[in-house]
């Protein structure tokens, strides 16, 4: 009897196979079809890539089968954070010994076996460095498995500084409760071609999580948040082992990654309601002269500032030691948690949480920038971020005879003169591969000096760090909506990094970590606070500070201002971009004028380039549609940099106050 | 075809707007201005911009005008109430101390200082320079020497700070200016 029950369920089950099978649409991975080698199957379970039992691969998160032509891509991806993860832990390791050629036999017999459960994933010539802690028995056993061929390795041969991928593109929220919905996991580029204790690690990258919309981190109207699009539900298939997380109370909470929690402080703020709208008053306009009146106190608006949820310098850490960052992107990163003002802090400590931009230090990438740039890269609908700093300046010095000498900062960069529509001087120090003839301590720290005088100098990594906490604060303006005040997003960044600079000082009872331009920067912050504030107006908003709209700048008036501009759509934004393409090349003739004035370019060159930057195409205009709705955007953010420069006040005003009190 | 006429529009602006260049120091004409808190008010230069802000010290007023041959700085105006009893308010003699300190890094100087009759009210006005390299964030970057006029208008205790920043080279096209502004600077109320 059972017998034929057994046999009754076999035959039921049999003919039904290859009808499961053939419900897998053509160019997907069918795993029952055509397995996949051990390594590999074991690395997408890994990583969390459901294997369901009709054979087909979906993403992470449930919602996208994986086609057959993705899968190289992605084992080579995985390939490469495992590989990293394992350089990660033996580094670990030999961090903590007495150097390689001194391991302790716990410590030898620790590398081996990382090296040893990795080693599917080392390419050759990894397996090559490696080779020396097994014997030739063991080697011929783990070289049975083929190394990965090593593409990467010529790819990123030349590479200063590990960097991850651009953040993934951030699924919207599903209208209905479902299992978290994890994005993809964000891809660190790597070099394979550095000894192993120098490469650059990676561990489980936190996986980054849905965009959160404006009003989930800023709190503000809730008009502004976006509908959410409808999820799309997977196809029914009964899931392998690989379980979903469980779906979050709170979408910030969600935000965090593995590791970090929401403080109960926090997730109170982040409930609390938005903060109302400010009582505006009209632009400045003409008035007659007033009736002489009390003049009222100006009015300080109840905004509260958009809550982000704290994290621990401790779980910081924690985090930051499988972060796919650099050593230098990690020791400054470190410096931000332990030095930035609380304020900024959180803020940027966030961004790099959420939107894990690139870091990396070349003077290329930072183009026209003398500290550091925020590239923004679409591709296929998805945002990466790149903050791209410089490690230092060229220094030109034109000699007079009477007139004793100037001294102009130059850009390494090719495409800055390009921009410029100008040659690349010919300087020694602008050449690729230049070889100093001296290198020397100065007042701009470490300088080299070459053949033709010009000379090279390095920011130090306190003041680069400086430099990148800036730019994270203002990708979160970006990200959050509130650069549309330019003026208040560079006030909020810079003023962080004047605080951040006076508590690195402040500890080693020294500011020459500075550059001389830097330290007169932060003296006058520091000793002339209101001097310095006119003055970040006056260079903002010049043609070669990329200008700001004033109508935009005051908190007061600046969301009337972008109501009426509103109403006046589309010339309003034409106007506006107008006045950005003015500011632009009016600034880039400027700048190829001071080269001319110096001597760096020809006369014939320089105006070539002024008809070059006049011939430039006009930038594209929106539609009335895209007008309206860029100055609705603007308005929302408007709101949101207002709060924030209330807390940037209360935070500059109690820190003023403590030094003070320590001075005194 | 409205996309593509706001280019075109946009297109035959651009050539007309570059040729009209900023021309620092010309005599522009003025208009009546408030700012939002209505604490003063003033005559503005036709062509120049203003906003008002709260800072860490108090309310402060820019009035934005024309910019430098570099185009590394806007000349302009910047006006402070500074009231008694706020945050980090310090008495007009003490702050002009302040304001007057020389050298640092940006070799600071400042010349002696003026007492001018403003609308009745015995202002004290001085002039402060130093020297940076601008643009601070953009290549490539020079040294360039600032200037600024600077009047403190007292008003009981508290008191006022206007001061006009520009750079040296262009300094004496603004001295009038300054001046016939401050002639025209009006507090309002009992101030």
């Amino acid at each position: 009897m059972i017998f034929a029950a057994a046999l009754s369920s076999v035959l039921l089950v049999l003919p039904s196979l290859p009808a499961r099978a053939a419900l897998i649409p053509e160019g997907f991975i069918n795993v029952r079809a055509n397995p996949l080698p051990k390594p590999q199957e074991a690395l997408l379970y890994r990583n969390r890539y459901q294997i369901r039992s009709d054979g087909s691969v979906w993403s992470p998160d449930g919602m996208t089968q994986i086609a057959a032509a993705e899968l190289p891509d992605i084992m080579r991806r995985l390939g490469s954070n495992q590989r990293l993860k394992a350089l990660l832990q033996i580094d670990l390791v030999l961090s903590n010994s007495a150097g390689e050629k001194y391991l302790t036999p716990s410590e030898r017999e620790e590398v081996r076996r990382v090296a040893k459960e990795n080693w599917a994933f080392f390419t050759l010539r990894l397996r090559k460095n490696f080779r020396g802690y097994f014997s030739v028995e063991e080697l011929e056993r783990m070289n049975q498995d083929p190394a990965p061929i090593a593409v990467e390795e010529e790819g990123t041969a030349g590479m200063k500084d590990p960097e991850p991928a651009p953040a993934p593109l951030p699924e919207p929220e599903p209208a209905a409760p479902r299992p978290a919905a994890r994005a993809p996991v964000p891809q660190p580029v790597f070099t394979a071609g550095l000894p192993p204790v120098l490469q650059p690690l990676s561990h489980q990258i936190p996986q980054a999580p849905p965009k959160p919309a404006p009003a989930q981190i800023q709190a503000p109207a809730p008009a502004a948040v976006p509908a959410p699009a409808p999820a799309v539900a997977p196809p029914a298939a009964i899931p392998l082992p690989v379980a979903p997380a469980p779906a979050p109370d709170n979408p910030v909470a969600a935000a965090l990654p593995p590791g970090l929690s929401l403080s109960q402080s926090a997730q109170q703020a982040l409930r609390q309601p938005a903060p109302p709208a400010a009582a505006l008053t009209p632009p400045a306009v003409a008035t007659p002269p007033p009736a002489p009146a009390p003049p009222p106190p100006p009015p300080e608006k109840p905004a509260l500032p958009p809550a982000v949820h704290e994290i621990l310098q401790a779980e910081f850490e924690r985090w930051l030691m499988d972060a796919p960052y650099g050593r230098d992107a990690k020791a400054m990163l470190r410096l931000i948690s332990e030095k930035a003002p609380n304020f900024a802090r959180s803020r940027a400590l966030n961004t790099i949480l959420n939107a894990m931009p690139m870091i990396v230090l070349d003077s290329v990438r930072a183009e026209g920038d003398r500290h550091g740039a925020l590239i923004v890269e679409e591709k296929t609908g998805e945002t990466g971020y790149t903050i791209a700093l410089n490690p230092g300046p060229v220094f030109y010095t034109k000699k007079r005879l009477f007139f004793g000498s100037k001294t102009i900062l130059l850009s390494e960069s090719p495409k800055a003169f390009a921009a410029m529509h100008v040659p690349v001087p010919e300087l020694e120090a602008l050449k690729p591969t230049p070889v100093a003839v001296k290198e020397e301590q100065g007042d701009w720290g470490r300088v080299r000096t070459y053949s033709d005088g010009s000379t090279r100098a390095f920011y130090t990594h306190q003041q680069l760090a400086g430099a990148l906490l800036r730019q994270l604060l203002l990708l979160d303006a970006k990200r959050s909506g509130w650069e549309a005040s330019r003026h208040a997003a560079e006030v909020y960044a810079r003023s962080a990094q004047q605080m951040f600079y006076a508590r690195v000082a402040d500890e080693l009872k020294d500011d020459r970590f500075l550059d001389p331009d830097l330290r007169a920067d932060y003296h006058e912050w520091l000793e002339h606070p209101r001097d310095w504030r006119d003055a970040l107006a006056h260079s903002l908003s010049s043609s070669r500070g990329s200008g700001f709209e004033t109508g935009l700048a005051g908190p007061e008036s600046a969301a009337d201002w972008a109501r009426q501009a509103a109403a006046e759509c589309p010339g309003s934004l034409v106007s506006e971009l107008t006045r950005q393409e003015l500011a632009r090349r009016q600034g880039l003739k400027a700048a190829a004028a001071e080269l001319r004035e110096i001597g760096l370019i020809e006369k014939v060159q320089f105006e070539s380039a002024l008809k070059a930057v006049d011939a430039e195409p006009a930038p594209v205009t929106k539609s009335p549609e895209a007008c309206v709705k860029h100055w609705q955007d603007a308005g929302a953010g408007l709101r949101l940099a207002s709060a924030l420069l209330v807390e940037l006040r209360a935070a500059e005003s109690k820190f003023r106050q403590e030094r003070g009190a320590n001075a005194k | 075809m409205r996309n593509k006429l706001s280019a075109l529009l946009l297109g035959s602006l651009l050539p007309a707007l570059c040729a009209a260049q900023d021309e620092p120091g010309a005599k522009p004409m003025a208009q009546r201005y408030s700012p939002p808190s209505r604490s003063f008010y003033c005559d503005l230069p036709v062509g120049w911009r203003a906003f008002e802000e709260l800072d860490e010290a108090g309310p402060v007023v820019h009035l934005l005008g024309p910019e430098d041959r570099s185009a590394v700085l806007r000349a302009g105006m910047d006006i402070r109430w500074n009231e008694k009893g706020e945050t980090g308010f310090e008495p007009y003699k003490k702050a002009l101390e302040e304001m007057r300190r020389t050298g640092g890094p940006s070799s600071r100087g400042a010349t002696a200082v003026r007492v001018m009759r403003i609308s009745g009210v015995l202002a004290r006005v001085f002039e402060v320079t130093e020297t940076r390299r601008l643009p601070e964030d953009r290549w490539p970057s020079a040294p360039v020497e600032l200037h600024r006029y600077i009047a403190v208008y007292p008003s009981g205790e508290s008191y006022f700070t206007i001061s006009l920043a520009s750079t040296r080279e262009s300094y004496l096209e603004y001295r009038d200016l300054f001046l016939d502004f401050l002639k025209n600077f009006k507090p309002m109320g009992a101030r």
